[in-house]
């Protein structure tokens, strides 16, 4: 038996759960290196059981012993078990998918560094325009003052074709696709023009 | 730190590839194994091999522990299947009426003469359990009711404080005496058999 009153004490105290993490933590390892404290944890839960009518059954002398001594022969259990193995292989699979889909899909985004076409603009002087166009000739401010907004980089065309592959099956599906009254992807050739309504018929048209 | 988590901190300690840690659930859980395991195999030399067997197949799937279940609900599952394969390997059929976890440590003594355990293993258990029941009567009130609170009703140390009326301090020390007090009935008792 240990000699020493608090350490004992503190065993009763984690066998139920009421040491803190840190003492526990150092009582573990104690109890590791003092056969006494072992012992002592033993008969403390034997006593438990007895006290809590559990069904149990007294082991040959040296069972514990016994175990150990074939334990010693194993190889240690994997520190990493299966379940972290297979959760480490998912996330280096998901890691390298991810990083081979930044580095092999087309860029689409616009270069931070190039400059919008606005920009490159000379800035007009309608007093110039006035002094050289000709009467009859002069332009509003606001038809000067729009330019093009820059165009973005060229799509993908195997994703452009598969866009189209797939609105054309999606169209020609029993029902018309997941949302039949929508054209997911129009071609040029398949959008018919779409009629603008003037104010007064759509008005009338909501009222049939 | 509460009886699972004491547990899934020891088994983290034998993943980490420190074995003398699975020695202390073994300690800790010993008895109740050999115990499931005479359930299944009468003859006493033949269920401490397969109950040992059990520790050591527990030992080697312990890298795929998880945790998602309480360590001894895992420890049990093993203990009956190992119990279970060594009947067959034996031509033998296993009994088919598998009894839960929760009630397997709880069958009353009726079903015990049933086991497998010799004796003099029988009559030794049943001088533990009577030893034990007689430290407890022998307690100072204060002292078996803090116990008993304990270990039969399952109450923490906050709970028995309020239900006591006192410091948590003093229900760690009152449950630690008790304790101290059946212990120096059985640990005797052990120590004869040990010196067999």
């Amino acid at each position: 038996m240990s000699n020493e009153p608090s350490l004992r004490e503190q065993l009763s105290a984690l066998a139920d759960g009421e040491l803190a993490p840190d003492q526990a933590r150092f009582l573990l390892r104690r109890i590791d290196a003092e056969p006494a404290l072992a012992a002592e944890w033993q008969r403390l839960h034997l006593a438990r059981a007895c006290l809590r009518r559990e069904r149990i059954a007294l082991p040959d002398v040296g069972f514990a012993d016994a175990v150990a001594a074939r334990i010693r022969a194993e190889a240690a259990p994997a520190a990493l078990g299966g379940w972290r193995r297979t959760a480490l292989g998912g996330a280096i699979a998901a890691g390298m998918a991810a990083l081979a889909l930044f580095a092999v899909a087309p860029r689409t985004d616009v270069a931070p560094t190039a400059a919008p076409v606005l920009a490159e603009v000379a800035p007009l002087d309608t007093r110039d325009l006035a002094l050289r166009a000709a009467p009859g000739e002069l332009q509003r401010a606001s038809d000067r003052t729009w330019s093009p907004l820059p165009v973005a980089a060229p799509f993908d065309l195997r994703v452009e074709s598969y866009f189209l592959r797939h609105g054309g099956a999606a169209t020609a599906a029993p029902r018309g696709g997941f949302v039949p009254y929508v054209n997911v992807v129009a071609t040029p050739a398949a959008a018919p023009p779409i009629p603008l309504r003037d104010p007064q018929s759509q008005g009338e048209a909501a009222r049939r | 730190m509460s009886e699972n988590e004491i547990d899934q901190a020891l088994v983290l300690r034998v993943q980490a590839g420190e074995r003398r840690a699975f020695d202390l659930l073994v300690r800790k859980y010993q008895h109740k194994v050999v115990g499931i395991v005479s359930r299944y195999i009468g003859d006493w030399a033949e269920c401490q091999d397969v109950a040992q067997e059990a520790f050591i197949r527990a030992y080697r799937a312990l890298g795929n522990f998880r945790g998602e279940s309480a360590f001894y609900t895992w420890l049990y599952k093993i203990a009956t299947n190992t119990a279970k394969n060594w009947l067959v390997s034996q031509g033998r059929r296993p009994p088919t009426d598998d009894v839960p976890v929760d009630d397997a440590v709880h069958l009353d003594a009726a079903v015990r003469l049933k086991d497998g355990s010799t004796p003099e293993r029988e009559l030794l258990r049943q001088e533990i359990e009577a030893a034990v029941t007689a430290a407890v009567d022998g307690l100072p009130e204060e002292l078996k009711l803090a116990i008993t609170l304990r270990e039969v009703d399952g109450l923490s140390y906050e709970e028995i404080a309020e239900s006591m009326n006192c410091p948590i301090g003093t229900v760690r020390s009152r449950i630690f005496r008790a304790r101290d007090a059946i212990d120096q009935r059985i640990r005797p008792l052990l120590n004869d058999t040990e010196s067999e």
